[in-house]
Parts: C-alpha cells; structure tokens; sequence
C-alpha cells in the first residue's frame, strides 16, 4: 500500500498533537521532577469541555479558550494541592507516582460525571475545507498543524531563552543551586505547571473536532505522550516535538504496514526499545559524565 | 600476619576527575586498621570499591588471596560487610528488623536459600530473633521495636553496625560509624569490634574522630591526595611530621 | 556460630524480658477476620443468591489487592498491569475447560503459573525502570493484553464476546457450585491474607522492604535484589491470577471487558484506603467497596470517584493508609510513654 501524502498531514497533525502532550510532561518533569501523567487527563477534561461547549452553541473560539483555560488551571492545581503538599512531607516516589495515578482516575472519572460518559465530537474551530493535489484537506487539519507548531517552538524559545525559562531550567538541575541563586522556586514552578496544563489543554481543544473524546482517552492520551517524550528525550525543548512527530509517523508507518490494531503492541515496543538502546532518548543534548 | 583482606593497585576516575590515583591497602587476619584522611581523600569512595558499590577503574579487591567480584550483594555473602557514611535503613522498619536483614548474606546465599526461606516465611518463624538482640544489646542498641523513622541519628548508625556485624563477616568497614552516638554505644561498638578481633576477624575503621581510631586500630593508613601518604603502627604514624602535615594539618 | 561480645558494661546483661524476641502480632488479626469470613458467610451470603455476587466481586477485588500488595506496598514496584494477570486465571480456566481435556482443577496452577511467567518477563525487560517509567509502561503492558484478548488474539479467546459455557468445577466428587466457590474463594483470601501478613515480617519480606528503602543498602546485606524483585513479582501476579480463576468458575463466562486496564486503579486504591501497613488492608478496602455497592450501584455511578477522590487525599495528607497512620500512632504514643518512664 503506497503511502499517500494526505496520510503525512494526517500523521503530522496527530504527531503535533502527541509533540504538545510531550512538552507538557516536560514542563512538569523539568521543574517539579514529575512525570506527570496525569497530563492525558487535562488533554480529555478540555476536549470534552470544548466539545460541550461547541454542541451547546457556543462559539468554538470561546470555547478554544476556555477549554485551554481549563488545562492550565488543572496544571496549576497538580503542582499546587498534589505534587508540593507531598513533596514537602519528605518526597517519596512511589507516593508521587500512587497519587498522580489517582489524579488521572479522578479527572477521568469526573470528566464522566460532568460531561456524560459517551463520546462527543466538538464543531471544529473553522468548518472551511481546501483543495490540494486532489485532496480535501479540511482547515481544522491545517489550523491544528499551525497552532500546533507555534506553540511548540513559542514555549521551546521561552524555555531556551526567556527570564522564566532560564530559572526553569536552574531548579531543574539543582533545586539548591536555584533558591541560593535567589530564584522564586515556587512561582516557576507554578508557572511551568500551568504551561504544561495549557499545552495538554491546547492539545485535547485541538483534537476535540477530529475524533470521539470519552472520558476513559485520558490514559491513552497520557501513554503516546509519555512515549512521545521517551523517543525524543528531555535534552532539548525541542526534543519533545521531535519525538511528537517521530511517533506519529511510525505509528502510520506500523499500521499500514501491520494493520490497525497493532498499534498498542507497536507503541509497547517502542517505548521498550527505546529504553534498552537509549534511555536518555533519541534526541538529548545530555553527554553522560559518569 | 597474612593478609585477609587485599586492595591490589585500585585506581578510580570520574569522567576526567581523579579520585584515587593507586591505592595497596591490606587488613591482616585479626587486625583493626584505622582509615584516616581529610574530607574528599577517597576513603569512602575506597570502601565503596571493596563493597562493590562503586567500579573501580583499576586494580583488585582481594580476600584470601582470592579476587572478590560482581555485585555487593555476593561479596557480602563472601564475608564483606560494611556501614554508611549516611546511614542506609528502613524507615518503616523497627531497629531489630534493620538488624536482622543482615541475616540475609548467610540465610539467603543462593536462589535455593530464597526459595526455602520464602516458603518456610508464612508457616513458621525461623529469624534467630534472639541472636540479634543479644547483638543489639552488646553495641548498645536497646528498645529494638522502636520503628527506625522515629530515632536518633546515632541510633540508626547502631542499627546499620549491626546490621554489618550479624553477617558475621570475615572483613567489617565502618564508615564514620561513631558522629551522634553517645559514648555507651562508642564503647559498645569498640567492645564488638575487639571481639572481632579476638576471633581473627578484619577490621576496617574509618572515622574523623582520630582519639577513637587511634585507641583501637592495630594500623593506620593515611590517604591523601588518592594515595597512601602513610601507614604503619599507630604510635609511630602519629608521631609522623607527614601525618601531622597531611591530615592534622588539613583538618 | 553465634557472635559472642563482652557488653562493655554489666548492666546491659538487664533487659527488659519484652524486648526480648518479637511478640507475633499476626495471630490476632487473623482470627479476627477467620471469624469474621465465617460468620459473614454462614450469617449473610447464603441468605440470598445476590449476597453471592456481592461475596465474589469482594473475593476478586481483594486477591487482586493482595496480589499488588508484595511488590507494590511492600516493594515500591509499581507495576499496573494486573488486569493481564486477572486475565491469565481466568482465561485460563476458560481455554483449558472448553478447549482442551485437561482437568479443569489445573487451570488454577496454570493460570497462575502464566501470569508470573508474564510478570517476570516483564520484570526483567523493564529491569532498569523505576518509578514513573515502571508505572507506565506496565500500563502500557496491560493495554496491550487487553488488546489481545479482546481483539487480536480472538482465535484463542474469542475477542470482546469472551468464552462462555465453563462447566462447574467438580473435585473429587464434590461439585463446586457458587455456594462452594464462595466459601473456597473466603478461604483463599483468607490464607493469602495470613500467608502474606507473616511474609511481610519474615526474612524474605524484610529484604524486599529494605530493598525498596535502600537498593545499596539491602545489595550490602547480602540480599540479592534482583532475585527478590522478580520473585515479588511473580508472587504477586500469581495471587492477582486466582482472582480471575474465581470469577471465571463463578460466572461460567468470561468477558474481555472485566480486564480492562481500568480495573487496576480500583484495586490499586483498595490497600490506600485499608491502609497498607498490612496486607489485612486490602481485605477492608475490598469489604468497603462491597458495602458501598451494596448500599447504591455504586461501583457503576460515583464509586470510583469517591475511591479516586479518598485515596487521593489519603495520599496527600496521610501516606501511612488508614490503618498505617493507627500504627504510627501508636509506635509513637509507646515511645513518648517509654521516655516517660524512663524520666
């Protein structure tokens, strides 16, 4: 079967999407030592939201906003009623890791609670289509792709060259370093949270138009992004992108080649040989000094 | 006096950083040899080697002339035992149960003793419980059920020379075992360790405490700067101008 | 041979006699909840046939909770991908009753036997990962298992419409009915719980709870780490495995859709909210659950929410579990009544 090249844009707006869900866990990971799945969640709260939203009447920028909104707001309260109160008992992992778990099954479970427990499809945010090369290409498509994109390198720059970003990355390195440095910790990391939450909030009002949302994708919106993050590694900014993108091809290349339903295995090998060969990730800056 | 316990040319270099340049130590049968040097000489990074926490970059561990490898975990089966500079336990777990995992390296040596210990567990008791308190008590260790998380400091330095001294091992290293502990437990620890000596057991001491090492250690050893400055008899070391030059000089 | 050290001073030689040894505070519980499953069975869930429903959900729930106990609350191994493990007693009575002519009583060791082979190999792929990563890719595991039985794999398990018509189990003569089952599975639960309570204090349990305080710190104990995870693993697994073997025998079908991902996070929170400082803690949490249920539909409407909610705020406020923070209590109300007494 002979790859179109509709599938390629189809395979970069899904891997823009994974790209977002990956800087999200970066974010988190950077700044408050976090794998954060609980990112998928924020993704399936504001998906559903929008998707409310928009079948409810309202305009679909209100509802874009509102629903990215929402991410943040979640991201902020992760770091804020979660991940600080536990950190200050004396951070243990493993009960970092039991509540972010929790965390996940309560917004998905509330999710249900709130918006009903079937799977809604949003308006998307322009219903216009265009024609090229003998392909509709709808401009929800293309419009996922921009928002996409931008946001991905707007956070990259900020992070790799903005005041906040910079602060960032010296608590990530060394929280001591950081508060002898004088740097607000908390602030940053309150602010690295909600940009995180925003960017998984952008990423489920993105996807919200293209596929039925239930309140049970959070887990697997969590997954593809943490294997998202896997592949491209926590070396750059960028590399979360890289690796967004890097996943969705091969995820189109696996389907086509295995067929539909291979897919979770693909992506439970993936993420496993990834971590046998390269465990930094493919795409890290990180020279290992030991 | 043979040699129990041999480092043979032990060097080790982090990235471009070196932090022992060639190290020979040996530990005689019945012996207690102080360690001493200022802080970053590479005396916890040298038991870190013999214990097989750390890779050395170069040279040998040897224990009866036979080249100890592989994991802590085997060589604390083979008879090497040993404390943290910062204690390593259990918080959860009371005193007496951080003790007694050190029964580990004679109860469970090989996947047979694990299998048989884990099928014996839910039927009957078989930890010689008494055995570790009677240790307990002679290093000064008492009120076993306290939970570990709820101690003092020196209470948990006890804890883990206990959890070293019931391997029963051939060679025991105390890393800084005495900062917090009061001087029933000193005492007590230097009471256990001449028994150990009595019953040709090998002893390596580290401690900045230099009276207490000195009051016990059959030998010194000096490093600095990632080798041996010195060693030799206690008297003799201490009355050394490089000793006073390299150590107390320094600390 | 025995160390034997001169106390450096004479009146050490007093101990106190009860700190001698260790009191085995395993026995009370034990009985408490022997009579306890005696009497709920005899008293309630022979009464009605539905009391028999809610006594397998609580069988399931609680072997499942028990099975996650040793590596995760013990252990530190966060490994999510017990609904494969559920799924390997189960569908392993399901494929060896209709499917082949061995004696159905076998798919209990077999079933068992498949989801620790499961467990250790994915113990020793994911044998460098810790914490976050385990967590995800263990899920990322069971998502995969489920996929199979429920797609993939249909030719053997018959896809999301499951396997049905599973004879009663029959055992030298006695045929296992629900009533039987019900009363098998208690037991079952019962021993586990008790097996595992006296495991946690023993030699081998020490080391794996050491292991999850200090990998350092158990390798120079002579603990051999490595071989004490995997085999927390497999034990693990193998009791999450009965689960399944009983509600397979039970319902005499089997549904792809009960081994779903999903269904780890509800036992997951079971010991959180029994508290986890024994494994008694996962009994409670799966009796609690029961009760809820029996009191609304509640494990269909908001009971996993509430569960959810609960075992996120435990975990936030009080990480001991319920029962931990009575023990901590306790410890420490003994100690200040120690200093007391020696003041």
């Amino acid at each position: 079967m002979a790859i179109e090249w509709i599938d390629a844009v189809t395979a970069l707006r899904v891997g823009i999407v994974y790209a977002l869900l990956a800087l999200a866990y970066f974010l988190f990971a950077r700044t408050t030592d976090t794998i954060n799945f609980a990112v998928g969640g924020y993704a399936m709260a504001a998906a559903m939201l929008y998707a409310t939203l928009t079948g409810g009447g309202t305009s679909p920028l209100v509802a874009f906003v509102v629903a990215v909104g929402l991410g943040a707001v979640l991201g902020g309260m992760t770091e804020t009623f979660v991940i600080r109160p536990i950190a200050s008992k004396g951070r243990d992992e493993f009960v970092v890791v039991l509540a972010i778990t929790a965390l996940l099954f309560v917004i998905q479970q509330l999710a249900g609670f709130v918006f009903g427990r079937r799977a809604i499809i949003g308006e998307p945010l322009t219903a216009g289509r265009v024609e090229l090369a003998g392909y509709e290409v709808s401009f929800q498509n293309l419009l996922t792709i921009a928002v996409g994109f931008v946001a991905a390198v707007v956070v990259g720059l900020w992070i790799g060259r903005g005041r906040s970003g910079r602060m960032m990355r010296a608590i990530g390195d060394n929280e001591q370093a950081g508060l002898t440095l004088g740097i607000p910790v908390r602030r940053v990391r309150l602010i690295a949270a909600s940009v995180g939450g925003l960017l998984a909030g952008l990423a489920g009002a993105l996807t919200a138009p293209q596929a039925g949302n239930s309140f049970h994708s959070g887990v697997s919106l969590s997954i593809v992004g943490f294997i998202a993050l896997v592949i491209g590694g926590m070396g750059s900014a960028y590399a979360p992108l890289i690796g967004g993108v890097l996943l969705s091809f091969l995820e189109l290349g696996t389907s086509l080649i295995f067929g539909s339903t291979s897919r979770d295995y693909f992506l439970l090998a993936a993420v496993l040989l990834v971590f046998i060969a390269r465990p930094e990730g493919l795409f890290s800056l990180k020279v290992r000094t030991t | 006096m043979s040699a129990l316990l041999r480092c043979a040319d032990i060097g080790k270099n982090y990235g471009g950083v070196t932090a022992l340049k060639r190290i020979d130590l040996t530990v005689g049968v019945g012996e207690i040899v102080g360690l001493v040097g200022a802080n970053g000489a590479g005396k916890s990074t040298l038991i870190d080697i013999i214990s097989g926490n750390t890779e050395p970059s170069r040279g040998a561990v040897m224990l009866r002339d036979r080249e100890v490898k592989g994991r802590p975990a085997r060589r604390a089966r083979a008879g090497i035992s040993r404390t943290f500079q910062h204690p390593q336990i259990s918080e959860v777990l009371t005193l007496r149960e951080n003790v007694a995992c050190g029964l580990a390296s004679t109860r469970m040596r090989s996947p047979l003793h694990v299998l048989r210990e884990l099928a014996l567990s839910a039927l009957i008791d078989t930890t010689p419980w008494a055995e570790v308190d009677r240790l307990c008590e002679s290093i000064g260790l008492t009120d076993l059920d306290r939970v570990a998380g709820t101690v003092s400091f020196g209470d948990l330095r006890l804890a883990e020379v206990g959890r070293a001294l019931v391997q029963q091992p051939d060679v025991v290293m105390l890393d800084e075992p005495f900062p917090g502990v009061d001087d029933e437990g000193v005492m007590g620890v230097l009471a256990a360790l001449r028994t150990l000596r009595g019953q040709g057991k090998g002893v390596l001491l580290v401690d900045h405490n230099v009276d207490i090492v000195a009051s016990i250690a059959d030998r010194l050893v000096l490093i600095a700067d990632g080798e041996v400055a010195i060693e030799g008899p206690v008297d003799e070391c201490l009355a050394s101008s490089v000793f006073r030059e390299r150590y107390i000089g320094v600390a | 041979m025995t160390i034997t050290v001169t106390p450096a001073r004479t009146d050490r030689m007093e101990v106190p006699p009860r700190s001698r040894g260790r009191r085995d505070t395993t026995l009370l519980p034990a009985v408490f909840f022997l009579v306890a499953f005696v009497a709920l069975y005899f008293g309630w869930a022979l009464a009605e046939s539905y009391h028999l429903d809610i006594a397998m959900t609580f069988t399931m729930f609680s072997l499942l909770a028990l099975g996650m106990y040793t590596p995760l609350f013990l252990g530190g191994q966060i490994d999510l991908a017990y609904n494969a493990y559920l799924a390997a007693g189960a569908y392993a009575v399901a494929i060896i009753a209709n499917r082949t002519d061995i004696p159905l009583v076998l798919a209990i060791p077999i079933g068992a036997a498949v989801a620790a082979t499961m467990a250790l190999v994915l113990g020793l792929v994911t044998s460098h990962l810790t914490g976050f990563h385990l967590a995800l890719v263990t899920l990322l595991a069971g998502t995969a298992a489920y996929r199979w039985i429920s797609s993939t794999g249909a030719g053997l398990t018959g896809g999301a419409s499951g396997i049905g018509g599973i004879p009663r189990l029959d055992l030298l003569g006695i045929e296992f009915g629900r009533e039987q089952l019900v009363a098998a599975g208690l037991i079952a639960v019962w021993l586990v719980a008790f097996a595992l309570s006296r495991f946690r204090r023993s030699l081998p349990g020490l080391a794996v709870r050491l292991n999850r305080a200090s990998t350092p710190a158990a390798e120079v104990s002579g603990i051999p780490t490595t071989s004490i995870r995997l085999v927390s693993l497999a034990m693990g697994a193998a009791i999450g495995s009965l689960g399944g073997v009983f509600v397979a025998l039970m319902n005499q079908f089997i549904l792809a859709d009960s081994y779903a991902p999903e269904i780890v996070f509800l036992a997951l929170f079971l010991p959180l909210l029994g508290g986890i400082s024994t494994p008694w803690g996962a009994v409670i949490g799966a009796g609690l659950l029961c009760f809820l249920n029996e009191a609304s539909a509640f494990i269909e409407g908001p009971g996993p929410l509430v569960f959810g909610g609960a075992s996120l705020a435990i975990l936030i406020l009080l990480p001991g579990g319920l029962i931990g923070v009575v023990a901590l209590g306790w410890s420490a109300a003994r100690s200040r009544m120690r200093k007391e007494d020696k003041l």
